[in-house]
């Protein structure tokens, strides 16, 4: 990046902090830092782009990210009931991930499944027409599957 | 000639990019804005411009829309103003908006512009606003007289935590004036909007202070906000000035034009001066912004005349104190007597030291503290006729390439950096070279880091255009070759360049290297040091920069006189002398000079509007007046003759530096120091600086000096008295850091590492 002029610097923000995002899986207070020396601009510069992006976030995700939708079907639909229900019974707000890691919600503005609404994506994986019953006994399947992995790799060891 | 109609009036204008909102300014008509700022590009943030345009669809915003020719302007139908009442109450509602429904509002408007504020009659504690409130104005323009919403108050504490100003954001309408003053012409970026929506916020990465952020505290975003939301914590609670007066501020070599807040007779605050006055043009930094009025209201400051009786200090008259000094110094032989002045005296002043020194006592022993730079900057100048090489800052702004070299000019003189900047970000290449802080790392476009003391060997090979560049690799050395070979240069040193191994051979490498198209910049740190150079306060030099060798000008000043002139003791030497007990009084006008070597000196006179290691030794003291208390001259960064203007009478019973010398030289009986007014002087001055190179061929020494940033006055180490600036100083080394060089596969292993095992890292083809 040394060669590049001031303005061509600035265009690699958004780029950048994507990058960063997707190999970390969020961007950390140090990463702001590291990418503001790299394009020569202040932290506040990187920081002002990334926190007005709601894609980019600065806490780690948890094992399973869990993102609900908020589109306008899916709001129609009961999108925020099934969101404020989620936020509760993981005692997470939207934007967190749980002290355990294990889970980390988000609500996202249409994801393209607006036929399916109301829509949960699970680990990049869609689940249409969800119910607070449908989206717990979803949450308990994959606990189940992560104790069951984790007891076979134990046992394995 | 194209022409345009605003409001039914026609107008002609030149279609050269201007607006329409700077057309209607010129005719004076009047479009409420919020946003826009005459430091600042366009905005169109805050749409208080919006204009009907026919035949452009809806409305646009005056400041952005380029003036055509043949177009139809209305600002204010009755769909407009509604529009901007609409705006306004929105924007009203996250402003504590009360204000404009509130029952106080007459009276408010009435207490305003009384010596108190406002909010302490009418018992308001929403707004610290000054006199004059932009969004009020605009409110009262537009005739709003209801809020349409209910307001939603953000309830942000008001934050203090930082030095020297507080940040209410409570009342901020996001207009983004601090943000874009801070990013666009400073360069510094300390703050952002961060996040969006109804939670955007003027903030710092992950809401750290302001110290951590890389703010140099300048006071920019204070000066353009248009609301109460920033204030200067100090400054904010005298309410309006009885009057305000521009002059020259010395804490730097500057030379700044400053706006001094008098009321009762005493400073209050200070502002930067108006917009139009060189070299500044309305910015400061931290020091001229914040620090002049606790300095001058010291209330440690020399207010009698002493003298030391059976070891006791003892207030008396002038007259006594005059007659003390005067006994004091004809009862020693003239060449056991020193005169060391200051960097901070008025070129006036510094020529009536060295007049006393060599006219009433006849010695040459004079020299001012911290003479080092400009002794050599100015001697290389006058011996090579390079006066006319030294840049204004206007000119600086319009520089092809810059080279900083010799000290970190961001954090010593700030207004330099702002006109480095604007070249910069108008696409001039930077080379740094040497040690430098993190925003000249920033905006470097080749940064040579290398140890000050190999700066002269860089620079000489830069000069004489040699292949290899010491320790900078070929790519780099050519590209830095290619840049500095064309164009108009600007190269900015600072006295950083005292610590190469040859200071002299730098000197004169980098007035090779600019050649004749491009300027120089010497930053000098204290407030008069070119002209306590120009007066002749050193030991070799005559007024105007004659070496006292030259005998048919050393003529004229002997016949003036009536004194034979020898060269005589610069400060080392004085200093070798004192420790050997040759001299035995010492004329001191500077407290700041280090007492170390001067332990045998029977008397010293000192001389300072400021108490210092000096007063407890001290024989005879005479208070003298701070900079803001005197007039007269100094000669700036830009070798540019500037006012110093009486702003406040002096403090109790001191008198300004002129004043003392030349009544001390009556007091002598030495003819020739009947003046009236600092005026007599600089006319006197005058005749010998007509011509500034009457061959001055001295050797320049080599004098080492430690590169930190001590700003301090006459005595005062303005550190020690602001606990603010202190605070501030104390932070800086935590923000020189290296720039990180890592690329992204190293950095995102680093950090993966840190976190563990439980964060998976997504491998990326």
């Amino acid at each position: 990046m040394q060669d590049l002029s001031r303005a061509d610097l600035a265009e690699q923000v958004i780029p950048s902090l994507q990058e960063i995002q997707e190999r970390l899986g969020y961007i950390p207070r140090e990463a702001i830092t590291w990418l503001a020396d790299k394009l020569h601009l202040s932290e506040q510069e990187i920081y002002g782009v990334a926190s007005f992006y709601n894609n980019f976030r600065f806490t780690p995700p948890g094992k399973h990210h869990l993102r609900i939708c908020l589109g306008t079907a899916c709001h129609v639909q009961g999108g925020d009931r099934l969101l404020a229900a989620t936020s509760e019974k993981l005692g997470i707000k939207p934007g967190e991930t749980t002290p355990d890691k294990r889970y980390s919600l988000e609500r996202v503005a249409c994801v393209g499944c607006c036929a399916l609404a109301p829509a949960v994506v699970l680990d990049d994986e869609v689940f249409g027409r969800t119910t607070q019953r449908s989206l717990k006994r979803l949450l308990d399947t994959v606990d189940r599957k992560d104790r069951k992995a984790k007891k076979s790799g134990e046992d394995s060891q | 000639m194209p022409s345009l109609t605003i409001d039914g009036k026609l107008i002609q204008f030149k279609e050269d990019g201007r607006t329409i909102l700077d057309i209607a300014r010129e005719e004076g008509i009047y479009i409420p804005t919020l946003c826009d700022h005459p430091d600042l590009p366009p905005h169109g943030g805050c749409r208080m411009c919006l204009v009907e345009v026919e035949g452009m669809r809806g409305f646009v915003t005056a400041c952005t829309t380029p003036a055509k020719d043949n177009m139809m302007v209305d600002t204010t139908n009755d769909n407009l103003m509604r529009l901007k009442r609409s705006i306004l109450q929105l924007l009203l509602i996250e402003h504590p908006s009360a204000c404009v429904v509130c029952d106080e509002w007459n009276n408010c408007i009435v207490y305003r512009s009384q010596p108190f504020k406002s909010g302490l009659i009418t018992g308001c504690t929403t707004c610290p606003s000054k006199a004059s409130c932009e969004l009020r104005d605009v409110i009262e323009y537009v005739g709003l007289d209801d809020l349409g919403f209910l307001p939603r108050h953000k309830e942000m504490p008001v934050e203090r935590d930082d030095p020297f100003f507080d940040r209410d954001y409570n009342i901020c309408i996001l207009c983004a004036r601090c943000v874009r003053v801070c990013d666009e012409i400073r360069g510094t970026g300390a703050i952002s909007f961060a996040k969006r929506g109804h939670e955007t916020r003027v903030d710092t990465a992950f809401g750290k202070s302001h110290l951590d952020s890389g703010c140099w505290f300048c006071g920019a975003c204070i000066d353009v906000c248009p609301t109460g939301a920033l204030s200067p914590r100090m400054m904010k609670w005298h309410g309006t000035p009885d009057e305000k007066v521009e002059t020259t501020c010395m804490l730097c070599g500057t030379g700044c034009q400053i706006e001094f807040d008098v009321k009762w007779d005493k400073i209050m605050a200070s502002n930067p001066g108006s917009e139009n006055s060189e070299p500044n043009r309305g910015h400061t930094c931290v020091l001229g912004r914040f620090c002049i009025p606790s300095l001058m209201n010291a209330p440690d400051r020399l207010k009698n005349p002493t003298i030391r009786r059976d070891g006791v200090s003892v207030p008396v008259s002038w007259d006594e104190a005059y007659e003390r000094a005067a006994e004091i110094l004809s009862e020693t032989a003239p060449r056991r007597v020193g005169f060391v002045g200051g960097p901070h005296h008025t070129t006036e002043a510094a020529y009536l030291l060295q007049k006393l020194a060599r006219g009433a006592i006849g010695t040459s022993n004079v020299d001012f503290r911290g003479s080092s730079f400009a002794s050599l900057v100015i001697r290389t100048l006058a011996n090579t006729d390079g006066f006319t090489k030294v840049g204004t800052l206007r000119n600086l702004e319009k520089a092809d390439w810059i080279i900083a070299v010799g000290g970190d000019f961001v954090k010593t003189h700030q207004v330099v950096a702002k006109s480095c900047y604007q070249a910069v970000a108008g696409g001039a290449p930077l080379i740094l070279i040497g040690e430098a802080g993190v925003n000249l790392k920033r905006w470097a476009t080749e940064y040579v880091s290398i140890k000050a003391k190999d700066v002269s060997t860089i620079l000489s090979q830069l000069a004489e255009g040699e292949e290899k560049l010491k320790g900078v690799k070929k790519r780099h050395a050519e590209h830095i070759k290619s840049i500095v070979s064309k164009g108009k240069g600007a190269i900015v040193f600072g006295s950083g360049i005292l610590l190469a191994n040859n200071p002299g051979e730098a000197m004169a490498s980098l007035l090779k290297l600019i050649g004749d198209k491009g300027r120089i910049y010497p930053t000098f740190d204290y407030g008069n040091e070119v002209g306590a150079m120009m007066a002749g306060l050193q030991s070799d030099l005559l007024p105007g920069l004659t070496s006292v060798k030259a005998s048919s000008v050393r003529g004229k000043f002997e016949a003036l006189w009536g004194k034979k002139i020898k060269a005589g003791l610069s400060l080392e030497q004085m200093r070798m002398a004192a420790s050997k007990g040759e001299l035995d009084v010492l004329y001191v006008t500077d407290g700041s000079l280090p007492a170390k070597g001067f332990k045998k000196v029977k008397h010293v006179i000192y001389q300072s509007p400021f108490p210092s290691a000096w007063t407890d030794r001290a024989s005879v003291i005479l208070p003298a007046a701070g900079f803001a208390e005197d007039s007269g001259t100094v000669v700036n960064m830009e070798m540019k003759q500037l006012k110093l203007k009486q702003v406040t009478p002096p403090l109790r019973n001191s008198k300004q530096d002129w004043l003392i010398l030349s009544e001390l030289g009556r007091k002598l009986g030495a003819e020739g120091f009947k003046y009236k007014s600092p005026k007599k002087v600089a006319k006197e001055l005058r005749e010998f600086t007509k011509e500034l190179s009457s061959g001055a061929i001295v050797e320049t020494k080599s004098v080492r000096k430690a590169a930190d940033w001590n700003p301090m006055y006459r005595g005062a180490i303005l550190s020690e008295r602001i606990r603010d600036l202190k605070t501030f100083i104390d932070a800086l080394p935590e923000r020189e850091r290296p720039l990180s060089t890592e690329s992204m596969d190293d950095f995102v292993k680093r950090l993966s590492e840190q976190e563990g095992a439980d964060t998976q890292v997504k491998e990326v083809a």
